[in-house]
């Protein structure tokens, strides 16, 4: 059975009240065409009281037992009502049931041998009676134009309902299209978080090779210098000679010596230690950070971007732990001083001024990165959060920073803001909630983990 | 007559070290130290230098600029660039005006030999 024609089952049940409603209002017609003969009304009312529920029970049974009990039901109907219409004469209202059947039946599968069943026997039951012809002629014209208007009808909404049936597989295949859609944005924002992030890393890698070149020669040469320093030092105390000049020389210069290569170690070691923390797998989940830690690490981790173009000036003021997630903040910490040394360095040759705030306002920590660039126009304002939206050139960034940072914010609660004005400056406002993230953030996460369970 | 050497490096640390590491060239060598592209400049145009050892990355006028400008004013003075600068591309823009490549970390008996190859040819 084709799904329309199941939905059609359904939909004619609604049609049964309607249906009894008629069968008794035609059963009242006979009784009341009777009245005037108290036998003929007692065998009507006899007869309908026993076949009126039979047929109800019968038309229940009929839904699960199949279309074919309705012929047998015609048969047994329509034998024993001519029978007994024989008894009381054929009153008028008795007619009345061939068009009541072709409208309350015209939907049913075995219609046809219904209604020649109930028709047929009816009427050549009235004429073998001696019946005149004209009620049954007449009403069998009524019968065959009620049949027909009946059956158009049906048709029509058989035709809407398979078009609904349609446009719900259609509306159905959307939504299945739409979910898909929508959990491949999903995995394609996830993998340009992960290549974003790994953009940003390599960037770096280069400018860390030459951070760590840098304290490594002077390391090297001080160590140099102090061996060979060592050495004459033994020499000189051993001669016990008047060379005091280069006494005091190395008297002087060994502990610059020995102070610059610990200076050097100890810069090797923090920039392994910051980009040691911002690779580290161990920051992909939320926990209480220090975000003044995370800026000087930040700082350290991209010297080599603002160096050359910028003086940093830092005013951290007092900072609980924040519950964030560490590496992801670091990320967007990095994109807005990536950003702001960019805005200084297009701005002119002298060296410009980024300056990175901390405090702490009501239940919110700020981090305010202001830089002396050239400000935004407000023609891009509008643009710039959306993701691949770039002024930058190629290899200087993709255009994801701010979109991914807007992001991540958000995901932690938080805002992200700005204030420029052109030609002075810009500066960004990260604004993180000091408690944990708002249970909504979550909920919507696991919200959606369920509906893609359910699905 | 002392040959005479002018370092430069926007990191004073390098300098220092350098400065000890090579003391010991003292006697033949006439060591200058100075942390910007524009001091060398300056004392370039006050007295005479045989060779100039300069990193790449400087604020301002990076080392890169620094020796192109050095061939054109000064064209006897040999270019040596001493770099941490790991990316090639930048060294390619000066890479007419550098006439040898020192890349950091590098110990300073390299440094010393190199330098000694421009100045001593002969000596080879």
């Amino acid at each position: 059975m084709k799904p329309e024609e199941h939905r059609y089952i359904e939909v004619s049940k609604r049609t049964l009240n309607a249906t009894n409603f008629g069968a008794m209002a035609i059963i009242v017609s006979i009784l009341v065409a009777c009245s005037d003969d108290w036998t003929k009304f007692e065998i009507a009312l006899g007869f309908h009281v026993v076949i009126f529920p039979l047929n109800l029970a019968l038309n229940r049974l009929l839904h699960r037992v199949g279309p074919r009990v309705e012929v047998y039901r015609a048969m047994v109907n329509t034998a024993s009502a001519v029978f007994v219409y024989g008894l009381i004469d054929w009153p008028l209202p008795v007619w009345l049931w061939l068009p009541f059947a072709a409208l309350a039946y015209a939907g049913s599968r075995h219609t046809i041998v219904t209604l020649a069943i109930q028709c047929g026997g009816q009427i050549l039951a009235a004429l073998a009676y001696g019946v005149s012809w004209t009620y049954p002629a007449t009403f069998a014209v009524l019968t065959i134009v009620c049949y027909r208007l009946a059956r158009s009808r049906i048709e029509t909404i058989r035709t809407m309902l398979a078009e609904v049936e349609a446009q719900r597989d259609d509306l159905g295949r959307a939504h299945e299209a739409l979910k898909q859609e929508g959990e491949a944005r999903e995995r394609i924002e996830l993998e340009l978080r992960q290549a974003q992030r790994l953009e940003a890393v390599g960037r770096l890698a280069a400018g860390v090779a030459h951070e760590i070149n840098t304290p490594m020669q002077f390391i090297g040469d001080s160590l140099e210098f102090v061996q060979e320093g060592l050495h004459e030092l033994i020499e000189i105390a051993g001669l016990h000679d008047a060379r005091a000049s280069d006494l005091e020389f190395l008297k002087d210069r060994l502990p610059v010596a020995m102070a610059l290569a610990t200076e050097g170690v100890g810069r090797v070691s923090a920039i392994v230690r910051s980009m040691k923390q911002f690779v580290h797998p161990g920051q992909h989940s939320i926990g209480p950070v220090d975000l003044n830690v995370a800026i000087e690490n930040t700082l350290t981790m991209s010297k080599h971007e603002y160096k050359l173009v910028a003086d940093v000036e830092t005013a951290l003021g007092d900072l609980p732990r924040v519950e964030c997630n560490g590496g992801e903040i670091g990320q967007v910490l990095l994109n807005i001083i990536i950003n702001a040394s960019h805005a200084v360095s297009d701005r002119s040759l002298a060296r410009g001024l980024i300056t990175v705030r901390s405090s702490v306002q009501h239940d919110h920590a700020i981090i305010e990165i202001s830089d002396a660039g050239l400000g935004i126009p407000v023609a891009i304002q509008e643009r710039m959060f959306d993701p691949f939206f770039t002024t930058k050139e190629v290899g200087r960034g993709s255009g994801q920073g701010l979109a991914i940072s807007k992001a991540i914010v958000e995901r932690h609660g938080g805002r992200l803001e700005y204030d420029t004005v052109v030609g002075q400056g810009t500066t960004f406002r990260i604004c993180l909630p000091i408690s944990r993230p708002p249970v909504a953030m979550l909920a919507t996460v696991s919200a959606q983990r369920s509906s893609n369970l359910a699905a | 007559m002392k040959k005479r050497i002018l370092f430069v490096d926007d990191e004073t640390s390098i300098l220092m070290a350098l400065e000890l590491a090579l003391r010991r060239e003292r006697r033949r060598w006439e060591m200058v130290f100075v942390h910007s592209a524009a001091l060398a400049l300056a004392r370039l145009g006050e007295e005479p230098f045989d060779l100039v050892v300069s990193d790449m990355r400087m604020p301002v006028m990076s080392g890169g600029q620094l020796l192109a400008q050095i061939m054109e004013q000064f064209p006897n003075v040999i270019r040596l660039m001493l770099t941490g600068e790991a990316a090639k591309s930048a060294l390619e823009e000066a890479d007419a005006a550098i006439q040898e490549l020192i890349l950091k970390p590098c110990q300073s008996s390299q440094l010393r030999s190199t330098i000694e190859r421009w100045l001593e040819p002969a000596a080879l």
